[in-house]
């Protein structure tokens, strides 16, 4: 108990610490104020026990024991093309449920860096990371190290990825760092080339070091898709061949095989189609590969995705797995699955069909089934509070196989109906049911049956959500019956930056034959959340701001000039670029250029301020008319695509109304409208018509803090005439 | 409204969206089985007007920053998904992309236990592998994160064994990479 008490205080000085020395101590730790700094720490202590039958003391003996997490989050922006993610999650780990080791261990470390504005592109990735390569060759999650270059090559229209990385596959670092970790290894490299309309193409390769009875090995393979239109049908061919050579033999006598693949997918209206075709030898083994060794697979697809949402798709799939043995088992399925969106339905009806018949026999006759599979699921909200929802299932296994020769029969039901409540200030639901099941082996049948119940709760912070569900079981002679409790509770309380949780679970089994046992857990635990900007003071390194407004030639992003930041200094970053000097119009410095070079009416540049901090910067670009004639039209539609390819989608959009006479009347009864935003760090950039006092039509373009509501007709330099 | 994305000190509340954990992805829309390019942003890319995130597996706009996902919803998603294991609906708790759905899915369908009941009791090793933002794709024109976690979960099996008529715990701790569903709700939204 004192090991978790110091561990627990070790971490929460460790989070909390840091930033009480940092407010104290701000020239020590200054270049922490660049790095945006968050994460948690939680606490967790948990009480379980049972009594009576051991079997059905399911959460284990009489026992109390915890752990607690760091997670700890850095993010620095050098700029838009430079950045730095760090991330930790550490635990004292005491507890008997959680993970399968005890004691401190470091189980993520993350450390991510990127680089774009420098002519070769690079991104460093330092302890975990997903290592994959391909279905075929690797796909695993790595610790170690990845190195990506972007490079681009005379042909600028092919997109070149080049990565060299090697990793262990371990779940914590203290693994990582002991003689354990060299356990599984994997070491390579890939060279991806992307050409729009063309396709992708990979090359890549991976040296895989395991102990144990798994062989070494290097895996190379060619991986391409491809896109393309034909007699009117979008199609996608996807394929992949692989070679791997391995250091010894494996299972099957082999130490070296071919993996094939070739997939093509297709869409023409509604229609989905696809086929797909594997096959793998005996002697293809790579160790962090996703596959199933030594198979052949295909499989054709067909399907159908309706207006309104409805979808329905056939399958057939054949597989043959361990085709070197004699225990070659092959299985063929066809299978139907279904949805109908319950706002698709004439009858309010939401469903759900899943149908398959699969077929599985071995060389050695030792298994031989056909199974036949149906399930069906029907929501329907019956009136404003309650919605329904039933549940069929129905199932048959015909066996003759050697080792199993009863056929087995199932049909259940599940039906639950949901009702919307809301209860001294909290809302939630609450959701009886009942399920019912019969199954029948040979000539034995056990009935299940058992109602359910599940309560879910929240306001002002709280969540409370409850579940009971029990379960009744019948049996013909020779079985055993029994009945069954199951009992779920959390709770949580959310105040601040903090957070209290409690579980509670409780089962029990009272078999007809033998003794009752039941088993019980509660935990509670506390997480507490911290979230620190990083510094931004003028002329910090913001997110949005810090780069050169002019990085692109013809356009000024309005972006590079965070509010707060020293009036002076923007001005000087304007007049060191060499453009127009700015002349003082009232509360507001203006410099008249052609700031977007593509457009050829008036421009002002405008930053407007108090105290020499930067409030607003802004452009105001003139229309070619001004009286939302089809030229105006036109001008506003070009500036809008220029902030779109620079900015991409605008969080808010809000088009209303057509260009035409009387637009500046219109504007301010809010019949015509145009604002888009696209957020930031440091403020909001928005585009726009404002609608002005003076009766005035022109573009508008801000950075601020905020902005007012995008309902509100006037906004804009109302300041400048 | 302001819809500032997941940047420095932006307070905002998710809500994790466990009903659409997955949905039915028709055929001819699987992910592409080899790596795909996640293009680093530069000075052209932006000046092309380009998106510099590709993330095709998940489907949105790039964050500049991970947001947290609160460890509860990470044990809460992976409830969602468990109980539906064994269940006619458990073709639902498995990604499109998931390599050989179908199969798992069937075979799962086929030889659970029917009283089998799968618990998670603990998570750890918490990871966000990335991330990304549809904007307006959520509940109410709210922004729609989508999440792809690594964890390591601790479960554990419980069901009747009826060939040696005995009552079965069978726990297991295994690594697991969940796709999550959130919707965005910041300060000053309705």
């Amino acid at each position: 108990m004192k090991r978790r008490v110091l561990a627990a205080a070790f971490l929460g000085a460790a989070s909390t610490g840091l930033f009480d020395a940092r407010a104290e101590e701000p020239d020590m730790l200054d270049f922490l104020a660049d790095w945006s700094l968050g994460g948690s720490l939680h606490l967790s202590g948990e009480r379980r026990g049972g009594g009576g039958d051991p079997a059905g003391q399911i959460f284990g003996p009489e026992a109390t024991d915890g752990f607690a997490e760091l997670d700890l989050r850095a993010n620095r922006a050098f700029s838009r093309f430079h950045t730095w993610d760090i991330s930790l999650f550490a635990s004292f780990d005491d507890s008997e449920t959680r993970g399968v080791k005890d004691g401190f261990l470091l189980e993520r470390f993350r450390a991510v860096g990127q680089r774009g504005d420098v002519d070769t592109p690079w991104r460093l990735e330092f302890g975990d990371y997903f290592g994959f390569l391909s279905e075929r060759s690797l796909q695993s999650p790595l610790k170690g190290g990845r190195i990506e270059l972007q490079p681009e090559f005379g042909d600028s229209e092919t997109f070149h990825s080049v990565q060299l990385f090697g990793g262990n596959v371990v779940r914590d670092y203290n693994d990582f760092f002991a003689k354990e970790g060299d356990d599984e290894a994997h070491f390579g490299g890939s060279w991806l080339m992307e050409r729009q309309g063309l396709g992708a193409l990979l090359f890549s390769g991976v040296y895989s070091a395991v102990e144990g009875p798994v062989a070494d090995g290097a895996t190379f393979s060619l991986a391409g898709e491809t896109g393309f239109e034909l007699a009117g049908q979008s199609l996608t061919f996807e394929s992949e061949i692989a070679w791997f050579d391995g250091d010894a033999e494996n299972a099957t006598g082999k130490d070296d095989g071919l993996a094939l693949m070739a997939a093509l997918a297709g869409q023409s209206d509604g229609w989905r189609y696809s086929g797909r075709f594997e096959d793998y030898s005996a002697g293809f083994a790579p160790p962090g590969s996703a596959i199933i060794q030594d198979q052949r697979f295909y499989e054709g697809r067909f399907g159908y995705l309706f207006d309104d949402g409805a979808q329905v798709e056939g399958r057939y799939q054949h597989q043959e797995v361990q085709r070197a043995l004699a225990t070659e088992l092959a299985t063929e399925t066809f299978g139907v699955f279904a949805t109908l969106p319950a706002s698709a339905s004439t009858y309010g009806t939401g469903l759900t069909l899943d149908i398959f018949r699969r077929d599985e026999t071995s060389r050695d006759g030792a298994t031989d089934r056909i199974s036949h599979n149906a399930f069906l699921n029907a929501t329907r909200a019956l009136d404003e509070a309650w919605t329904a929802t039933l549940g069929l299932e129905a199932a048959l296994t015909e066996n003759a196989g050697v080792l199993v020769t009863e056929d087995v029969q199932f049909a259940g039901v599940e039906f639950d109906a949901t009702r919307a409540i809301a209860l001294a200030g909290f809302q939630g639901s609450f959701t009886p049911g009942f399920r019912l099941q019969v199954e029948e082996t040979g000539n034995d049948s056990v009935y299940g049956y058992g109602p359910q119940l599940g309560v879910f709760l929240a306001g002002g912070g709280h969540g409370l959500s409850a579940r009971v569900d029990l379960l009744f079981q019948d049996t013909d002679a020779g079985l055993i019956d029994a009945a069954e409790a199951s009992l779920g509770l959390t709770y949580d309380y959310t105040f601040g930056q903090n957070r209290i949780g409690v579980e509670a679970d409780y089962f029990s089994r009272d078999p007809e034959v033998g003794r009752f046992g039941d088993g019980y857990r509660v935990l509670v635990s506390f997480t507490h959340s911290f979230d620190r900007p990083a510094r931004t003071q003028p002329g910090g390194a913001g997110f949005a701001g810090g780069g050169d407004p002019f990085v692109q030639t013809g356009f000024v992003d309005l972006t590079a000039f965070q509010p707060g930041m020293a009036l002076a200094d923007a001005q000087a970053e304007i007049e060191t670029a060499g453009r127009s000097a700015l002349f003082r119009f009232g509360p507001a410095l203006v410099g008249e250029d052609r700031w977007l070079r593509e457009i050829d009416t008036r421009q002002r540049l405008a930053l407007v301020g108090g105290l020499g901090r930067l409030e607003r910067a802004g452009l105001i670009v003139d229309l070619p008319a001004g009286n939302g004639g089809a030229a105006d039209a036109r001008a506003f539609e070009r500036i809008k695509e220029l902030f779109l390819k620079t900015y991409g989608p605008p969080s808010v959009a809000i088009e209303t109304g057509d260009f035409g006479p009387d637009i500046a009347g219109r504007s301010r009864d809010g019949s015509f409208r145009r604002v888009y935003e696209w957020p930031g760090a440091n403020g909001v950039l928005r585009l726009g018509i404002p609608a002005r006092l003076d009766g005035a039509v022109r573009v508008e373009a801000i950075h601020a803090r905020t902005q007012p509501p995008p309902g509100q007709a006037t906004w804009g330099f109302q300041e400048i005439r | 409204m302001r819809r500032a994305i997941a940047r420095n000190g932006t307070k905002f509340a998710l809500a994790l969206m466990a009903a659409i954990l997955v949905g039915l992805v028709a055929a001819g829309s699987d992910g592409r089985g080899f790596r795909q390019a996640q293009r680093i942003p530069t000075p052209e890319l932006l000046s092309e007007g380009r998106d510099a995130s590709s993330f095709k597996g998940l489907g949105g706009l790039a964050l500049d920053q991970p947001i947290p996902i609160p460890r509860p919803d990470v044990k809460a998603a992976l409830e969602t998904i468990f109980n539906r294991w064994g269940k006619g609906d458990t073709r639902l708790a498995l990604n499109a992309n998931f390599v050989n759905r179908d199969r798992l899915a069937d075979l799962i369908r086929d030889l659970a236990p029917r009283d089998a009941r799968l618990r998670v009791l603990e998570v750890a090793n918490i990871e966000v592998l990335d991330q990304a933002i549809q904007p307006g794709k959520g509940p109410n024109g709210r922004d729609l994160l989508i999440s792809r976690v690594a964890t390591t979960a601790t479960t554990q099996l419980t069901f009747t064994d009826r060939v040696n008529n005995r009552f079965q715990t069978l726990s297991g701790t295994n690594d697991y990479v969940i796709q999550m569903f959130h919707a965005i709700r910041r300060e000053g939204d309705q």
